[in-house]
This record gives structure tokens, C-alpha cells and sequence, in this order.
């Protein structure tokens, strides 16, 4: 299967909706119920490991000599220990794609579904109230 | 490059720590009309109580974890409401089935999960226990639950507080408890709210690990509440030991949250570089920062 990274844009694709579960807050403000989804490949710039949420942020070549840091919200500290994912899992200067549910207001952010690493293997950062089965079963993506 | 079911295998070995088993509520031996009630019918089966000493009280040392469904709380609920806190719920319900999440949490503005949502935080739990008082401890926001074992009566002071006033007592390695109160808020996010009138009795228990599972602390709690509840509601929740080192530290939501109230009621978050953005790891700050 042919692999197309969308850099800085969107790849819109069907997801299923379910129910926020563990949050700290709403995920009202992710784009999830249009089923939109980003695939943005970029170089960590903090990883910040944090109570309530973790967030991932990334700085993003937007190929036309401009950056933009793009930040990806992750589940609690003591959920991601549990799934084995601490505060030295994602590096400075790593290069990563993140798959997320995007802010619904286009700023450059979103909901963390799951984080893809160079080597191909996966990370879920997610917290349970952005679901991802949907999209790992699709993934690599394809575009048009 | 991986795909398919090759990704997924490579997920799997960042789950390997999840438990996802739902808890069972396990009711009461009867109905009572009040927590009160309920409370006396079981210090009055344990005969008034066991007196623990520090050596017999049972060992409930190390980090507990909440897992995802680690609670009995469902959609749709299955608390008899009354008519007014059944419409609450309604809209809760409508913004989930229309908008996929509700449009604004509580602690967004960084409320404690207070009483009874505390219960089913998924943040960790930590317990200390005496003769006197037994206090269950909560990662999140640092909430402490005082639990008086000494036969002291309920005080509730000046009023109704995030957390109220517990009880309890001994039977054996089980501990029973009485909470009364505490202030209007709810059994989780999207889940009915309570009223200030919410008392619980709930029974806490390590359960040893069978067939390789983590041994967990369980808790059976009934909610009683007359402005909320046409009938008492039993809930559970289980709390798995860790198998990993963690050392709980003092955090707040003040410093550490960007998640805001819009204009419209609905919840955002300001981004990094936005005005008025705070770095939730200005809170952790290394030895040469804090000297400077």
C-alpha cells in the first residue's frame, strides 16, 4: 500500500463517533463529528508530559520557507503510563506525523488519535474521548 | 513502512498495561430508605466495628489505577432520576448524540471532580491508613478524602464542600463509609449531576489478583439523593495496582490547563504562541531555574 503523508493539510475521512469517556474536559472543540482527520508530519518541539492533558507539539515546514508549531492535545499522565508511554517517548527534534482530530476553528492544532514514528511503528497518545479503531484500521492513508 | 495489522500489533505493545474489565455492582442486601440507614444496618452487622491496630489494618500501599470501564457508570444511565435532573441529562445526552461531546465540562475551569466523581476519576489513587482515619487520596488536584474511623459523628462545620464529611469503620479488611455533604455536581462528564443532597455509603476492599490478574482495590458505593434520585443508585469502581514506579506530585489545573469557556458556552483551548497561553510546564521547573 502506497503511503502519501498530507503535510499542513487536511485528509477527510469517515471515523466513528463515540462517547467522550475519560476526559478531563470536553472535546467539543475537535472536529470529530464531520469525521475530518489530519495527518500532520513535523519535528517535536516539547512533549509536554503534564496533568490534566498531555500535549504534543510539533514545528511544521510549511514548504514555503514558513513554520508553524502545531500542538496535539494527549490523554492524562496516568493513562499514557499505562499504556507504557512516558514523559522520554517522543524526543526533541524526532520527527513524527501525528493523526488527529483537528480544531474545528482551523487553527493548527487537534485531538491526538495516534502518532506515527519515522520506522513506521505507532504510538497512542490518545485519550479514549477521541477514538481512533477507526482510523488505524485505515491507516497508512491514502490520498487521491 | 507497516499498515494494516502490523500497526496494530505494534499499538498492542503500548496497551500491555490496560485493563479493561468493567466494574460489577455488587447491590446491597436490601433497600434502605437512606443513607443513614444503610449505614447503621452495616455497623450494626459488623457489631459496632473492627478495632484495627496499625500492624492488622489491611496493606493498601502503592499506586492504584483507574482502567478505561474500570466503573459501572453507563450511557444511558441507569439512575432513576427526577423529572427536573432527568432533563439535565437529556440536553447532556443531545450534545453527545448531535455534537459528539458536550459543549462544556466543569472542571474546565479546573473544579475539583468533588464527591461523588470522585469516585471514577481516572487519575490515581493512593491510601493511608490508620486506626483513626483512613484517607484515600486522589492525583487529581491533589483531593484528599478524610475518612474518620474513631467513632467521631458526621461535622459538617460551616457547609457543604467539594469533598463533605466520611465516616466509617472497619469490618475486617473491609471499610465502610458515610458521606454527607457535599455541593451540586455530577457522577462524571456527560453523566446526571447530583444535588447537595447526595449522601453515599460505599465498602472498600482489596480483592487479590486470580489467574495472573492485578490485585485491586473495589469499591461498592450507593448514592442517595432525594432532589436527584427517585431511588437509591448502586455504582461500583476498581483500582488496579500499578506495575510500574510512580511517585504522585502536587499539581493543579490553574497552571497546567489551557482549556477554556467560550463566548458561546462550548470549550476550547488556547494554543501556544495565543494570547494569554500558559506553559503548563512553567510548574515544573529544573533546580538552576528555581535558584535564579
Amino acid at each position: 500500500m502506497r503511503t502519501n503523508w498530507l503535510v499542513g493539510g487536511y485528509l477527510a475521512v469517515a471515523v466513528s463517533i463515540g462517547a467522550p469517556v475519560w476526559a478531563h474536559h470536553s472535546f467539543g472543540m475537535f472536529d470529530q463529528t464531520n469525521g475530518n482527520e489530519v495527518a500532520i508530519t513535523g519535528v517535536v518541539k516539547r512533549w509536554q508530559f503534564v496533568n490534566p492533558h498531555t500535549w504534543l507539539i510539533i514545528t511544521v515546514d510549511n514548504g514555503d520557507g514558513s513554520l508553524t508549531d502545531w500542538s496535539f492535545e494527549g490523554s492524562a499522565v496516568p493513562v499514557l503510563l499505562q499504556r507504557g508511554i512516558s514523559g522520554d517517548t517522543f524526543v526533541e527534534g524526532e520527527t513524527l506525523t501525528v493523526v488527529a482530530a483537528p480544531m474545528k476553528d482551523g487553527r493548527p492544532g487537534g485531538g491526538m488519535k495516534f502518532v506515527v514514528r519515522e520506522d513506521g511503528s505507532i504510538v497512542m497518545p490518545n485519550d479514549d474521548g477521541i477514538p481512533n479503531a477507526s482510523a488505524l484500521e485505515r491507516w497508512p492513508f491514502e490520498t487521491q | 513502512m507497516i499498515g494494516g495489522s502490523g500497526a496494530l500489533a505494534a499499538v498492542l505493545l503500548f496497551s500491555a498495561h490496560a485493563v479493561a474489565q468493567r466494574a460489577t455492582v455488587v447491590p446491597p442486601p436490601m433497600r434502605f430508605e437512606s443513607a443513614e440507614e444503610h449505614y447503621n444496618y452495616l455497623l450494626d452487622l459488623a457489631d459496632g466495628g473492627t478495632q484495627h491496630t496499625i500492624n492488622s489494618l489491611p496493606d493498601w500501599s502503592g499506586i492504584w489505577f483507574s482502567a478505561v470501564r474500570a466503573n459501572s457508570l453507563v450511557h444511558p444511565t441507569e439512575m432513576a432520576l427526577t423529572e427536573e435532573y432527568a432533563a439535565r441529562y437529556e440536553e447532556v445526552q443531545r450534545q453527545l448524540r448531535e455534537e459528539g461531546s458536550v459543549d462544556y465540562d466543569r472542571l474546565t475551569h479546573c473544579e475539583p471532580s468533588g464527591y461523588p466523581r470522585w469516585i471514577v476519576e481516572p487519575y490515581f489513587k493512593e491510601f493511608a491508613l490508620t486506626p483513626a482515619q483512613a484517607w484515600l487520596m486522589q492525583d487529581f488536584q491533589n483531593e484528599t478524602r478524610r475518612v474518620f474511623t474513631d467513632g467521631r459523628p458526621h461535622d459538617i462545620g460551616d457547609g457543604h464542600t467539594w469533598l463533605g464529611d466520611t465516616i466509617g469503620f472497619w469490618e475486617g479488611d473491609r471499610l465502610v463509609t458515610w458521606t454527607l455533604g457535599v455541593l451540586p455536581a455530577d457522577y462524571f462528564r456527560g453523566h446526571p449531576e447530583n444535588s447537595a443532597e447526595l449522601q453515599g455509603v460505599e465498602v472498600w476492599q482489596r480483592i487479590d489478583g486470580d489467574g495472573g490478574e492485578r490485585d485491586r482495590i473495589s469499591v461498592q458505593a450507593t448514592m442517595y439523593d432525594p432532589a436527584a434520585l427517585t431511588e437509591p443508585f448502586n455504582m461500583a469502581a476498581d483500582y488496579y495496582a500499578a506495575g510500574f514506579d510512580y511517585r504522585i506530585r502536587y499539581w493543579e489545573c490553574t497552571t497546567t490547563s489551557n482549556a477554556v469557556q467560550t463566548a458561546e458556552g462550548t470549550t476550547t483551548h488556547i494554543l501556544p504562541g495565543e494570547e494569554d497561553y500558559k506553559d503548563p510546564l512553567g510548574s515544573v521547573a529544573p533546580l538552576e531555574d528555581v535558584n535564579r
